[in-house]
């Protein structure tokens, strides 16, 4: 992603985030059947406070004792000034994060809690911001702030790491968050430039999908270069390409 | 009495069940598929005081493994549980070490609301001393000193359907004295299928359909739009073509 694409997201997601705030963002959350394949749909990813470890310490360790009475939930916060958490989260390579929620408890009416979602290359320089989420609920004691990204942010493992980080503000309990969530789709690769099938050309409806499952090891095609693609499948070959391309089984 | 595994048999399942636990547990992806339980194993190091400043974690008294306890708190020992919407925890394992003739080590299943401020213990989950009385608790013995020991529960039927919109997930540990550790725990989850809805979105395939729920679970994942004409066409043989559409699209492959 190139600057100027990145400057241009950030004010899409300003704009469209605001929008979705409060209750209409909380009965599109509990409408969405929960799910986690396909491109469709979102799944969601749950990042826990546990997971967040606390940037700089100058301003003293980070706190999780607010909870603790509920079994001892992490909700994180700094016990001497303002905070920066930092995670990374672990989506595959090919997931579209469209969906970035921040949930926080912010009881404090000046001091706000903030999330930022970061990109970066493998060195971890040349940090992209993704957006901002911003709970600045005043005096409610908990809520959560969410933007959708119109664009979508692709995750590539192999060539980008990603990094949400949250921001607590006044150091006291009054100002702490549990978590973030972030709404993926899986999504295909796209089609490279040739086929690998003498059968299947680059116009071929299924061309992208079959070049996938070559390059996934799922399939080597029919034999003698080719792919067959109109033929039927059988209920042997079925089970070779369900059980590679999902590892199955193991127990 | 615990409803605890002979230990041959406890020892023969760790055995199967730590190759079967994927290395980056809390990916956030499923360890295995299909809807037989599959087990991701929570490791000792994933647990964390919930109350770091005043009651660290201390590395407990183990020689070949990571083992944690909490001096002075009990129930301090937390780890989130990262598993799919739709997956069902099925069972939990509790592995442990304990040489205290009284004190024994606990571990919870817990489900809270998205700010932590609303939890639940399972009610098949031990969480603190007393709770070894529950059946389908996860506890060593208490009131003697089991050594290196496993414990397991078995939550099936009911389970826990996991939906991450509407919450967290977290896995708690009793272990608040030297002579007792936390070594881990293994969660048991099966995968679900969605559902069936209310009512078809194709002509051909209605809600008595053998395959509905099937069918109208590949269309709300996006992995099929239909033959056309608002019809599946459920029982015209499958290309390979469309094999290979189906299946990068429910996958999302291939990427690097």
């Amino acid at each position: 992603m190139n600057g100027t694409f990145r400057v241009g997201l950030c004010l899409a997601f300003a704009l469209t985030g605001a929008a979705l705030r409060g209750q209409e963002l909380a009965k599109k959350a509990s409408d969405v059947r929960p799910k986690t394949y396909g491109v469709a749909q979102l799944s969601y990813y749950r990042m826990s406070a546990a997971e967040f470890t606390l940037l700089d310490t100058a301003n003293g360790p980070a706190y999780s004792d607010v909870g603790y009475s509920n079994f001892g939930v992490f909700q994180r916060y700094s016990s001497g000034g303002p905070a920066i958490f930092v995670a990374s989260p672990h989506l595959p390579s090919g997931a579209l994060v469209s969906y970035y929620e921040l949930d926080s408890c912010g009881e404090d009416p000046v001091e706000d809690v903030f999330a930022n979602f970061f990109f970066c290359d493998n060195q971890g320089t040349g940090c992209g911001n993704g957006g901002i989420s911003s709970n600045d609920n005043g005096t409610h004691p908990c809520g959560f702030a969410a933007f959708t990204l119109p664009e979508g942010f692709l995750v590539d493992n192999y060539r980008n790491q990603i990094s949400v980080t949250v921001r607590t503000g006044s150091g006291t309990s009054s100002t702490r968050f549990a978590g973030v969530v972030l709404g993926y789709t899986l999504s295909v690769s796209p089609a490279p430039q040739f086929s690998d099938f003498g059968d299947v050309s680059t116009t071929d409806p299924g061309f992208q999908y079959i070049e996938a499952l070559a390059a996934s090891g799922v399939t080597v095609g029919c034999g003698n270069g080719n792919y067959c693609p109109d033929a039927p499948l059988t209920r042997r070959q079925m089970a070779v390409i369900l059980a590679k391309a999902l590892g199955l089984q193991w127990q | 009495m615990n409803r605890r595994f002979p230990a041959a048999i406890a020892c023969a399942a760790s055995l199967l069940w730590s190759a079967a636990a994927v290395a980056g547990a809390q990916s956030g992806q499923p360890q295995a598929y299909g809807t037989a339980v599959s087990y991701v194993e929570i490791p000792a190091v994933a647990f964390e005081s919930s109350i770091p400043v005043t009651f660290p974690v201390v590395q407990g008294n183990g020689t070949s493994a990571y083992v944690r306890y909490t001096p002075g708190c009990g129930g301090c020992l937390m780890a989130p549980l990262r598993l799919p919407s739709g997956a069902k925890i099925v069972s939990l394992e509790l592995d442990a070490i304990d040489t205290d003739a009284f004190d024994a080590v606990y571990g919870s299943l817990v489900a809270c609301d998205r700010w932590g401020t609303n939890c639940s213990k399972h009610p098949a989950a031990a969480s603190g001393p007393g709770d070894c009385a529950l059946a389908g608790s996860v506890c060593t013995g208490e009131g003697f000193a089991d050594g290196v020991t496993t414990a397991t529960a078995d939550l099936a039927p009911d389970g826990l359907a996991v939906d991450n919109t509407q919450g967290a997930y977290f896995l708690t540990g009793w272990a608040d004295a030297s002579t007792v550790a936390l070594s881990g725990m293994i969660v048991g989850y099966v995968l679900q299928v969605s559902p069936a809805p209310a009512s078809p979105t194709f002509n051909d395939v209605l809600v008595n359909d053998p395959a509905f729920q099937y069918i109208e679970a590949l269309v709300a994942s996006g992995v099929t739009a239909g033959c056309g004409g608002g019809n599946y066409c459920p029982d015209a043989p499958l290309t390979r073509r469309q094999m290979a559409v189906y299946l990068a699209k429910a996958l999302g492959l291939q990427w690097p």
